[in-house]
């Protein structure tokens, strides 16, 4: 646990210094926030009805996805980056050479992620709640839940398959391949989740979408933290 | 006491160890020679279980090296050094991880002449400054069996000259590959000459 933290600390104070991370994936979710916006019509997301429009490109429950697709895509962005630290210099080596369980070594890293994703999300909430007019008052607090469920599974899932794709030509195609099937729950349960927010239906009525998510979170924590060492090694 | 036997290594066709047998006593200094490509870096890594073998086996102490990986110290053509932290920074993340404390960081720093650039970023180093760094991160949790692949490169007069201190101890096992035969043998209990993944004299 210890040994987590200070992996996890040293991914952070490094970024801190070289910003090769969190502000390429921050523009970067910018940059498609802003692009789903343009499909957007303007005062779609202030609709009075709360509840979806029915048939209509621009309704609510599509703003939750085009939310989740951004963040997704920004943090393969991130996960990418973060597993490389550990490929270029071969330092990976160095890890697996010093006593530490290689599912601290997964942990570590994947509480960079963890870390990499809220600060994502701490940009692009507001900005989505801005470029698509939802209102603030239906996301808050829900939407802090339904990411923190989310950005659990996608860090570790996120740190599973971008060490897996490290030692591959074509990396930055293939943990996208390998990581998108994966985590169809995760995403389609955020979505889900948002939408319900958005259309002011809460979250209370949506609690297998929870027990889906977290099951998930459960597994993939625990197959990154025994998979790890066979991924890394060699 | 590292005992190997028929130690075989291939990537993909190529053959980079064939049926290595060598036992390592324990506080005994061995180095190796050998031209490029003949198996020096793999045999190092073999040792440190970095590298799997094809056949044969690796034992240290009886076990095979992952077991014993806290004791083991290993510095080889990666510095395995984080650019953008500091020096002593990396240093006490090693310590750490190795259950040491920032005073034995600080001391190993010491020990390889480094100590006035503990504040410096890693990436701002010279190539010589970052391998006397990289070695005491292999050395500050005082390692029993220490492995080391072309120690003395990039390094100038003094800190080469000063380098047997902070590799030996005594009853520290030590296995240094090197291209520079002068120094190589001045510290040398015995000596390895690889050729071609076998071992031509020893
Ligand atoms: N990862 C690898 N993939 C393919 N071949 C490799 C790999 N590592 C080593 N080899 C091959 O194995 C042989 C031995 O390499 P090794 O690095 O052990 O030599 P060395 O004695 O350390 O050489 P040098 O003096 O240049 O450091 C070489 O022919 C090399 O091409
Ligand atoms: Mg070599």
């Amino acid at each position: 646990m210890r040994k987590m933290f200070l992996l996890a600390a040293k991914d952070l104070r490094s970024e801190a210094r070289a910003k090769e991370i969190a502000p390429p994936m921050v523009l970067f979710g910018l940059i498609l926030v802003f692009l789903f916006t343009l499909n957007f019509p303007p005062g779609a997301g202030q609709a009075p009805v709360p509840g979806p429009v029915v048939g209509a490109v621009g309704s609510r429950e599509l703003a939750g996805a085009f939310l989740w697709v951004s963040l997704l895509f920004a943090g393969i962005l991130g996960f990418g980056r973060n597993a490389s630290t550990e490929r270029e210099g071969n330092r990976i080596e160095g890890l697996l050479l010093a006593p530490v369980d290689p599912a601290a070594l997964f942990a570590g890293k994947a509480l960079a992620n963890f870390c990499y994703l809220w600060t994502l999300e701490a940009v692009l909430l507001p900005v989505f709640v801005l470029f698509f007019g939802v209102p603030a008052g239906l996301l808050l607090p829900g939407i802090l839940l339904v990411a923190l469920v989310a950005n659990v599974g996608l860090a570790a899932a996120g740190t599973l398959f971008g060490a897996a794709s490290q030692y591959v030509r074509a990396r930055e195609l293939v943990m996208p391949l390998l990581l998108f099937p994966v985590i169809i729950p995760l995403v389609l349960g955020a979505e889900r989740l948002t939408s319900s927010l958005l259309t002011g239906g809460g979250l209370g009525s949506q609690s297998r979408w929870f027990i889906l998510m977290g099951a998930f979170d459960l597994a993939i924590v625990a197959i990154g933290a025994v998979a790890f060492e066979f991924i890394v090694n060699e | 006491m590292i005992e190997i036997r028929r130690l075989t290594r291939r990537f993909g066709s190529a053959r980079a160890l064939s049926g290595i047998d060598l036992d390592i006593p324990t506080g005994e200094t061995v180095v190796i020679f050998g031209h490029n490509g003949s198996g020096k870096t793999t045999l190092i890594k073999l040792i440190a279980g970095l590298l799997r073998p094809t056949s044969g086996v690796v034992l240290v102490d009886g076990k095979p090296p992952r077991e014993t990986r806290g004791r083991l110290g290993f510095l080889g053509h990666d510095l395995y050094l984080y650019p953008h932290l500091s020096v002593s920074e990396n240093l006490v993340l090693f310590a750490r991880l190795y259950d040491v404390g920032a005073a034995e960081a600080a001391e190993a720093l010491e020990a390889v002449g480094m100590s006035h650039k503990k504040d410096a970023l890693v990436h701002t180093l010279s190539q010589g400054e970052g391998q006397r760094v990289a070695l005491a991160r292999a050395v500050l949790h005082d390692p029993d069996l220490l492995l080391v692949d072309e120690p003395f490169s990039g390094l100038d007069e003094t800190s080469a000259a000063a380098l047997p201190a902070v590799l030996k101890r005594e009853g520290r096992t030590l296995v240094v590959a090197t291209h520079d035969t002068e120094r190589g043998k001045a510290i040398a209990d015995r000596i390895v000459v690889l050729e071609n993944g076998r071992i031509s004299a020893a």
